[in-house]
């Protein structure tokens, strides 16, 4: 129980890829109350699962996964709701110049690549989470 | 009517026949020759085909029509004249075509095109309705000469004279394009073959008749044509260099597509590398095994060199995939030098070289150009002439000249020479071609892609600059470049060259070791860690230290001792520095009422010194406090005769550089351990100051939590102003950085950034106890007891529950937790599955194993 029920702000990760997932975790679990889905289907039962007063403060979305994409994922939470109002930044590996046109017309909170280190990850999350 | 005077029939029928044979001779050249594919030669040949019926036409019309010794019918003599007018239109038109056929892209072809068309279905409209018209009012008489004078006007010259104007303009317009043959060639053959024409017209009105124009205008023009442009040898030729251009173009094409490729491909090598790093550094930080903590060492050496090796050819793609864009803004070029000097000088110091600088005072400082990118290309020369330079000395110099065309401009003159092993002449064009290295043997242990220069030179092109250089083998190189920058604003650069230099001699005398063992200094500062570090860096020196925590004792010490030097800290709880100052030179009966007094500072902004001295302080020192300051500092101000020579040559016993097996836990971490211990003088009290700092995170976090809680703005600022002393000698530099903002918010009052702030900045103070713990901690058992059936029916329902809840933290703490038992044989193979699943961040699969008993 050592990083819930405190004041944390709360930060969803959302990859296919374990490994990658626990990395960005192990870098933001000091600072953030974060949590872990491996695909888009994960997430929103995820999200369906998380109290109300618990909220997630910030949902940080893999671009390239199977089945759902990252924009897919996006349109499904933008049309929820529940997680309408959550902001998502995008996570990409590949930061082609029409990809990211791709993402930003979605109009997310923002991106980052996944060549981000610990300091520039936590740094964008802490200016996103004001 | 005027006949044809003195003309044999005998010589329209010979004249006319050679003619036509002339262009059957051409007709079956072209097509016994020609080169079929290209489509100029395909019009040609109809060309002739249409010169040849114009020909016979013309032929028949003088025979039929103008000669005395026929008969013929008025309706024949009419159709005559018509066709020859008709095929006049006719050919002038081909010719058109054939003409634009020269030219490629013409702007208006889709508009002219259809005009052209229409214009020519006109005439022959024009012509059946003139012949039926003529028919039709004939009343005997030579029907030729009833035909109105506009007919042939309109049909025998409107016509012609507007595909003639309409090749011209062709011409006017896109002459230039054309290869000088090619120009020269239809020029003259257009000429000759509208000669022809135009003869062939006036002919018809019976005047200025001319029977070998007439006959040959149009065929000689051919011949021209066929000559200059249509042989087969030139069309071969001319077939060959379009396809090198198409071979050229897909090899551009390709070489892009290649280009792309190795810029994505960097891209999607950086990510994995940088995963491995980043999965690396926690190993650096929670792994407690010294073998794993050597192993990781060395992925994280070797990946960063990777890293850079990617990098670089990341770069290099950019430039020739056409993405990178010089980006210019206004800089000063005074940062610039700062930044390449910082840069250069550690480097040449590691290698003990040498390094001369040599600024133009006079340059202006403020200039507007990519500043990232001057930088970059300085960086590149910079480090690539400390590479390949073992011994002597480097020399960097930056003058300017002004340009002479523009008042605002300035060309920046670069140079940079070493005594490296320099490059062969025969070598040197190899220095700019990319991925190759010169003398690849010799310099393998040389680590780099062999981009460098290229990419160098890339972003001095894209600049409007090259680079020149000049080398002698086994002597030196001299890499120059002038780039024009303009000028913001002419303030002189000033003598930035001897501030440097100052500064880096500086360093080096100050590195001569004394010892002064009589000299006694106060240390005033109420952060108890400030004082051990103190002492520590001057423990060599052997002066004597006391130290005092707070202002009212430090003076209760000045009354009794004498002091050769006092250090007061400027920001102290309850007396500050100031004021602990003030009181100290009211002391008027005391021992130190002259004693020099330096204030230890963490807020070292420029200006400082004046305000610190304006308040009687003798000088300062910026906190952390660098042990070449604070002997230079005691050089200048200890008593000449107090100071000695070391009484024997110590051997420096802490390298900086190594650090010991027991803080290998914070390697990577936000703690930089290097510089902790470069900043505390050795390595054992930087341990000792570790473990203070560890010690004390509960006691002060609580003081910290609770003036903040209080809206005690002061005490709150005074106690993370020490905190922020204490960070920065550890070496953790941003969590210091992060204190410093807090500590300027609380000066400020600032109740809103530290009420975000603060939260946020506790977590990671309290967060140091964790990672601190992976050192000073008592090691952990390694194999536990094993887990009673109660104690596994517990951890079960506690997985469940967090599985159920997608909680990954609850479910990695209660693996955690197992990690301090044994599972029992029975269990193995389900607490197995269960690991498995949780790699896999796979909840559902979790809970299934746990369904299955």
């Amino acid at each position: 129980m050592s990083d819930s029920g405190n004041n944390k702000k709360r930060v969803l990760i959302v990859d296919d890829d374990p490994a990658y997932a626990r990395m960005v975790r192990a870098f933001i679990k000091d600072i953030y109350r974060a949590d872990i889905a491996i695909s888009g289907e994960q997430a929103i039962t995820f999200l369906h699962k998380v109290p109300a007063d618990e909220g997630v403060d910030l949902i940080l979305l893999d671009c390239e996964m199977p089945v759902a994409d990252g924009p897919a994922v996006f349109k499904m939470l933008r049309e929820d709701p529940l997680t309408k109002r959550i902001p998502v930044v995008f996570l990409t590996g590949n930061a082609t110049p029409a990809l990211i046109g791709r993402i930003m017309e979605l109009e997310p909170e923002g991106y980052i690549t996944k060549t981000a280190t610990r300091e520039e990850l936590l740094g964008y999350i802490a200016e996103r989470l004001l | 009517m005027v006949r044809v005077i003195g003309q044999d029939t005998m010589l329209h029928i010979s004249f006319g026949m050679a003619a036509l044979v002339f262009n059957i001779v051409l007709y079956i050249l072209t097509c016994a020759l020609g080169t079929d594919q290209v489509h100029k030669n395909l019009k040609f040949r109809t060309l002739t085909v249409i010169v040849g019926v114009g020909n016979i036409i013309s032929m028949l019309d003088n025979i039929f029509r103008h000669s005395d010794r026929f008969d013929t019918p008025a309706a024949i003599e009419l159709l005559l004249l018509l066709m020859v007018f008709l095929f006049n239109v006719f050919l002038t038109y081909y010719m058109s075509l054939y003409m634009e056929g020269f030219f490629e892209n013409l702007k208006y072809k889709k508009v002219i095109t259809p005009i052209n068309q229409a214009i020519v279905i006109s005439s022959v409209v024009l012509t059946v309705a003139v012949y039926i018209w003529q028919i039709m009012i004939y009343k005997g008489g030579n029907i030729t000469d009833n035909v109105p004078i506009w007919v042939r006007i309109v049909l025998g010259y409107i016509y012609e004279l507007y595909f003639l104007f309409y090749v011209v303009i062709l011409f006017v317009k896109y002459g230039k394009t054309l290869s000088s043959r090619a120009g020269f060639t239809s020029l003259a053959a257009f000429a000759v073959t509208i000669g022809g024409v135009l003869f062939e017209l006036l002919n018809t009105f019976g005047v200025g008749s001319n029977i070998l124009f007439n006959y040959f205008g149009a065929v000689i023009g051919l011949y021209i044509f066929y000559i200059g442009v249509e042989t087969p040898d030139y069309q071969n030729l001319l077939q060959s260099i379009t396809e090198l251009d198409e071979a050229r173009q897909s090899a551009d094409e390709a070489n892009h597509a290649k280009s792309d490729f190795l810029a994505n491909m960097s891209h999607e090598i950086r990510t994995p590398i940088n995963a491995v790093l980043g999965m690396n550094e926690m190993i650096l930080r929670e792994a407690e095994d010294d073998t794993i903590l050597t192993y990781a060492e060395n992925i994280e050496n070797a990946g960063s060199t990777l890293l850079g090796l990617i990098n670089d050819i990341l770069d290099f793609s950019k430039i020739e995939a056409g993405k990178i864009e010089i980006i210019p803004v206004d800089y000063d070029i005074s940062n610039v030098i700062s930044d390449l000097v910082n840069m250069i000088s550690t480097r040449a110091d590691e290698k003990g070289l040498l390094l001369e600088f040599d600024f133009d005072q006079t340059m202006p400082r403020y200039l507007h150009g990519d500043e990232v990118r001057v930088k970059q290309v300085i960086t590149n020369i910079l480090t690539n002439a400390v590479k390949y330079t073992e011994k002597g000395n480097i020399y960097f110099c930056i003058a300017y000249e002004r340009a002479g065309d523009d008042p605002n401009d300035v060309y920046l003159k670069v140079a940079v020479k070493d005594t490296g092993i320099g490059i062969k002449e025969e070598d040197l064009p190899k220095l700019f071609s990319e991925f190759e290295r010169i003398e690849e043997k010799r310099n393998r242990n040389i680590e780099g892609t062999g981009l460098g220069m290229s990419i160098t030179m890339s972003l001095l092109r894209m600049m409007g600059s090259a680079l020149e250089v000049e080398s002698t083998y086994g002597v030196g190189s001299t890499f120059h470049f002038k780039l024009k920058q303009e000028v913001v604003n002419w303030e002189e650069l000033g003598d930035y060259e001897n501030a440097i230099n100052e500064r880096r001699k500086d360093h080096k005398k100050y590195r001569e070791k004394f010892i002064a063992p009589e000299a006694r200094v106060l240390v005033v500062d109420d952060n108890r860690m400030n004082l051990m570090v103190f002492g520590s860096l001057i423990k060599q020196t052997m002066v004597q230290i006391d130290t005092a925590e707070s202002g009212a004792a430090g003076l209760e010490l000045t009354g009794k001792n004498k002091y050769d030097i006092i250090f007061l800290d400027h920001m102290m709880p309850e007396m500050d520095g100031i004021e602990t100052l003030r009181r100290l030179r009211n002391q008027t009966d005391g021992p130190n009422t002259t004693t020099p007094v330096i204030c230890l500072t963490a807020n070292a902004i420029s200006g400082a010194r004046e305000s610190y001295i304006s308040s009687g302080f003798e000088d300062y020192l910026s906190k952390p406090i660098d042990s070449g300051e604070l002997e230079a500092m005691l050089i200048d101000f200890l008593p000449e005769d107090k100071i000695r020579e070391p009484l024997e040559k110590k051997t420096v016993s802490s390298d900086s550089n190594i650090v010991p097996e027991e803080l290998m836990p914070l390697m990577g971490s936000s703690i930089d351990v290097k510089a902790g211990i470069k900043s505390s003088g050795d390595l054992e009290f930087y341990k000792t100051v570790l473990k203070v700092f560890y010690e004390t995170i509960d006691d002060k976090a609580r003081e910290l939590d609770h003036f903040f809680e209080e809206k005690d703005f002061k005490n709150y600022t005074i106690r993370i102003h020490a905190l922020k002393s204490s960070a920065r000698i550890i070496g953790a530099m941003a969590f210091g950085e992060a204190a410093q903002e807090l500590e300027n918010a609380g000066r400020a009052e600032d109740w809103d950034y530290l009420s975000s702030h603060h939260p946020g900045f506790m977590g990671a103070y309290r967060g140091f106890k964790e990672l601190l713990s992976l050192v000073f901690a008592e090691q952990k058992t390694d194999v536990g007891p094993e887990a009673s059936d109660k104690v596994m029916a517990g951890i079960y329902d506690r997985i469940r529950s967090a599985a159920e809840a997608m909680d990954y933290g609850e479910l990695e703490d209660i693996i955690d937790e197992m990690s301090g038992y044994t599972i029992p044989e029975g269990e193995r193979s389900k607490w197995d599955s269960i690991m498995s699943a949780f790699d896999r961040i796979d909840y559902d699969a979790v809970l299934e194993v746990l369904d299955q008993t």
